[in-house]
């Protein structure tokens, strides 16, 4: 009987030639599987299970070390490499240090690796070295850690949560002018027009090597000079400009920078525009609350104290910029370091309020700017 | 076992006091920084200097004019008040009268006080009371004259409350007067003191005169010079 | 048809009411205002005299405001401290010269002033007499026009008039050479506790006990002085509480006795010392101290 359906060609010639294109076709793919640039998700499963660590602080001249710890989810050994670069914050350049950290690590284990180099004093401020590099120049840098497995592809990447800072101990402050006549202060707010002009630098650390907090502060020193008015029932504080005869006193008000307005709320542009006006009650007293009052505590310009006002809580003080890291008022996510700073040098307005309590006559004050460390 | 108990305490306790005092002298011993607080400090002094000029003082309506109708309170006018002043405080604005003409009813039981609104001939009297923003909603003060019988200069009080002086005080700036450092709640060392006693208004605003015209009350055409006093401090 | 007559009738006296309102203020207030601001330098006198020998000065008088001004100046009794001490005044021996005068808006000038003492003021006991200057401003008046008319301002024309004048009360101090006694003692230190009191507006929070310290200084002496100080209070242990100046004084008139008050907050239970410091005049201190208890109860024993 003859069947109508052959399942198979009885040509053996034909048969070989699907056998042949079938093994052409599944080295073909092989082939392009190999060749063809590998997507992201084809790198071998290597995580760092914890942020890499370092200290922020150093002299030229010593070491620093980088710590990261890597687990390989992978089931067979993994080639793991670590490449830490540099961002200098000031020119951008990149660094990335040599040797890179290297290891292979089991199926699912994890290790701790570590790279040490030496840092060095730099030729020019700042630095402008960049690519490959074995030492570290002075600096502030971002830090970053990324991970490659060892078909050179990128497994997981990691940046430190505070940037490095390679540097000289430094300490120092200048303010000018040495003397500031407010000339007639006329009733009503008044801003004074030239303002005081700081300039600072401040690099210290402590023995964690971390940022030592520090602050620019400013206040009145008139306690001495201050007596008020006689039998008064309270005693007004002595901050500000005080007279002649040691009754009287004027009340002054300061703006910088930091102190806002933030644009988006108000429109004021601080940057571009300067000092928010005097007048406004907004920037003066504080923004106004739905319940009709004002939040004081939010004013663009704001009170100077005096000595005797300050206490060690730092809420008493009046701080200009600075930097401290445990203060959580403004250590957030987006500033870990706590960093409230105006690049060096800034200026500092002053103001007055004279009403009917600011009686006649001549008045002076010594205000002190003060660059605090604890 | 009481005992025991107590004792085994005592030296639980004297262990961790013990812990706690090693602990302390090794981290003074070796200077950590957790303890160690050196005062790092850099400061530079600026010298600043300002000068007042007077501000002008207050200035005030010329006068008011007005006729008395009927017996009762009326308003016979307005005084408007400008400007600034900035003399030394303590000091007080004080209205008074100073009615030296003022002859009396011939044959009258009891001689009226000289203070108020004198008639054209010298002999009859009606009292003026005025209004200050600084007193609050609804309240009047008698306008004194100088000349009355047991007139008494304004004196401060250190406590808020009841006053003893003649003075009618339209404002001031007092930090003795305890009122008016207690600030709106009367109550002393509250959050809402007025540290240098200023009882002043802003200015522009205005006082409000009134007579109270007693029922026998004569008609006729009356006058006074009303002095608004500014003594600064003494 | 009396709905409407009703209607009407509210309309009308309501639109009476309006103008006679209207008309009220035209004829009573809307005077002018004298933006009178006359400053006077100084704003005191503290004088030495010589029996038969006048002493003179000057006055600088300024008119800051817009219009001119005419200034008339007098003496008068010093009302300023003290009104039921009966010190002897000079207030007839001050004379100006001139009296009267007129300053153009901006203008100033300065005005001599004479303190004449009677003839037997070397037998007179006092040493020290006291006095006011009363500035007082009045509008000029204004010129004469060619017809012979003076223009008058001010407000519509009533049968009564209230003039207001504006007044600067300047303190006057003539001390007798020659009998000028300087002895000022410390009365007394009291101490008492001030309860607290529901304040007039209900405040926010609660007063506290206050802790009232009174000073009393009395003027044995025969001129005024200014009195200066410190009050302090320490704790037990000897650490600082509490430090106020007591201020640049306000004078202490002869035979015055002055109570310089101090309130703080009751301070917590425990003993403390009080301790005055006042400087009388230059190198001359007197000191004082005073021991207190705040019991546990709340309660001030001295």
């Amino acid at each position: 009987m003859t069947s109508h359906f052959e399942a198979q060609p009885r040509n053996p010639a034909l048969k070989s030639g699907f056998l042949l294109a079938l093994l052409v076709e599944m080295t073909a793919g092989l082939l392009a599987f190999c060749l063809l640039p590998s997507p992201a998700f084809a790198a071998f499963n290597l995580k760092y299970i914890r942020p890499a660590s370092y200290d922020a602080h150093f002299n030229p001249g010593e070491q620093v070390t980088f710590t990261v710890i890597i687990k390989n989810n992978e089931s067979t050994a993994q080639f793991a490499e670590v490449d830490v670069t540099l961002v200098n914050q000031a020119t951008g350049a990149e660094l990335t240090l040599t040797p890179v950290i290297t290891a292979t690590i089991g199926a699912f284990q994890e290790v701790t690796l570590t790279g040490t180099y030496p840092t060095v004093a730099s030729a020019t401020t700042p630095s402008t070295l960049s690519g490959a590099t074995n030492n570290i120049p002075e600096g502030s840098y971002t830090v970053t850690f990324p991970l490659f497995d060892g078909n050179g592809d990128k497994s997981d990447s990691v940046r430190g949560t505070f940037p490095l800072h390679v540097g000289t101990e430094t300490e120092s402050l200048r303010v000018f002018p040495e003397a500031l006549n407010l000339g007639t202060i006329p009733p009503g707010r008044y801003m004074h027009p030239v303002p005081i002009e700081i300039r600072y630098s401040y690099f210290q650390y402590n023995r964690l090597r971390q940022d030592q907090p520090f602050a620019i502060r400013i206040y009145t020193d008139n306690a001495a000079r201050y007596e008020g008015v006689p039998h008064a029932l309270k005693k007004p504080s002595p901050a500000g400009l005080v007279s002649m005869n040691g009754r009287y006193v004027i009340p002054v008000k300061c703006w910088t920078l930091n102190f806002g307005p933030d644009i988006q709320e108000t429109g004021w542009d601080a940057p571009l525009a300067g000092p928010p006006p005097v007048d406004d009650d907004d920037y003066w007293l504080g923004p106004p609350l739905l319940e009709g009052v004002r939040s004081y505590g939010s004013a663009n310009w704001v009170r100077i104290p005096d000595l005797v006002d300050m206490t060690p809580n730092p809420i008493t003080w009046r701080r200009l910029v600075g930097q401290d890291q445990y203060d959580n008022r403004f250590v957030a996510d987006s500033n870990v370091t706590g960093d409230f700073t105006l690049k060096s040098p800034f200026t500092l307005y002053l103001a007055t309020e004279a009403g009917p309590t600011t009686v006649e006559g001549t008045y002076v004050a010594n205000l002190v700017v003060e660059l605090w460390s604890p | 076992m009481d005992m025991r108990k107590q004792l085994r305490v005592k030296s639980e306790e004297l262990r961790v006091k013990t812990m706690i005092a090693v602990l302390v002298f090794l981290l003074f011993t070796f200077n950590s920084s957790l303890l160690t607080v050196l005062l790092a400090s850099q400061q530079q002094e600026v010298y600043v200097t300002g000068h007042v000029q007077p501000f002008g003082g207050y200035a005030f309506t010329e006068a008011v004019s007005f006729d008395i109708t009927a017996p009762g309170e009326q308003e016979i006018g307005r005084i408007v008040v400008d400007g600034l002043y900035n003399g030394e405080y303590p000091w007080v604005m004080r209205a008074y009268t100073d009615n030296l003409h003022f002859a009396g009813i011939t044959g009258s039981v009891r001689p009226p006080s000289p203070a108020g609104l004198v008639s054209k001939e010298g002999l009859y009297v009606i009292p003026l009371s005025i209004h200050s923003p600084s007193y609050g909603p609804n309240v009047w003060r008698r306008i004194p004259d100088l000349s009355e019988p047991g007139y008494l200069p304004y004196e401060p009080e250190p406590l808020p409350g009841e006053t003893t002086y003649t003075d009618c005080v339209l404002m001031g700036i007092d930090p003795r007067n305890g009122s008016w450092v207690a600030g709106p709640d009367g109550l002393l060392h509250t959050y809402d003191d007025n540290l240098l006693g200023d009882n002043t208004v802003g200015t522009p605003f205005e006082m409000i005169l009134q007579a109270n015209v007693p029922a026998a009350a004569v008609k006729g055409e009356y006058d006074a010079v009303l002095y608004i006093e500014i003594s600064p401090a003494p | 048809m009396k709905e409407q007559l009703r209607v009407k009738n509210e309309e009308l006296r309501m639109k009476f009411g309006v103008l006679a309102f209207f008309l009220q203020l035209l004829t009573l207030n809307f005077s002018l205002l004298t933006a009178l601001a006359v400053e006077v330098e100084p704003t005191r006198l503290e004088l030495k005299i010589a029996p038969g020998r006048p002493v003179a000065g000057e006055l600088q008088i300024a008119n800051k405001g817009h219009k001119p001004v005419e200034v008339r100046l007098s003496a008068g009794p010093y009302r300023f401290l003290d009104p039921k001490l009966k010190l002897p005044s000079c207030q007839e021996w001050l004379r100006f010269e001139p009296a009267r005068l007129t300053l153009a808006a901006g203008a100033s000038t300065s005005v001599g002033y004479t303190v004449t003492p009677p003839a037997n003021l070397e037998v007179d006991t006092a040493g020290e007499y006291l006095g006011a200057i009363l500035v007082d401003e009045h509008p000029a008046e204004e010129p004469v026009n060619a017809q012979g008319e003076r223009r008058v301002e001010g407000p519509v024309a009533g049968s009564s008039r209230l003039t207001i004048v504006p007044r600067l009360a300047l303190a006057v101090y003539v001390m007798v050479e020659g009998k000028e006694r300087v002895e000022v003692e410390i009365g007394g230190l009291k101490v008492e506790k001030l309860a607290s009191q529901a304040g007039a507006t209900g405040g926010r929070e609660a007063a506290p006990d206050l802790l009232k310290m009174s000073v009393v200084l009395k003027n044995l002496g025969s001129v005024h002085v200014r009195p200066a100080g410190t009050t302090t209070l320490f704790q037990e242990d000897g650490h600082l509480y509490h430090t106020a100046p007591l201020g640049k004084s306000m004078p202490l008139l002869p035979t015055a006795t002055m109570a310089i008050p101090s309130l703080l907050p009751l301070p917590p239970a425990g003993r403390y010392r009080w301790v005055i410091t006042v400087e009388v005049q230059e190198g001359t201190v007197l000191q004082q101290e005073s021991s207190f208890e705040v019991t546990p109860e709340g309660e001030v024993v001295q």
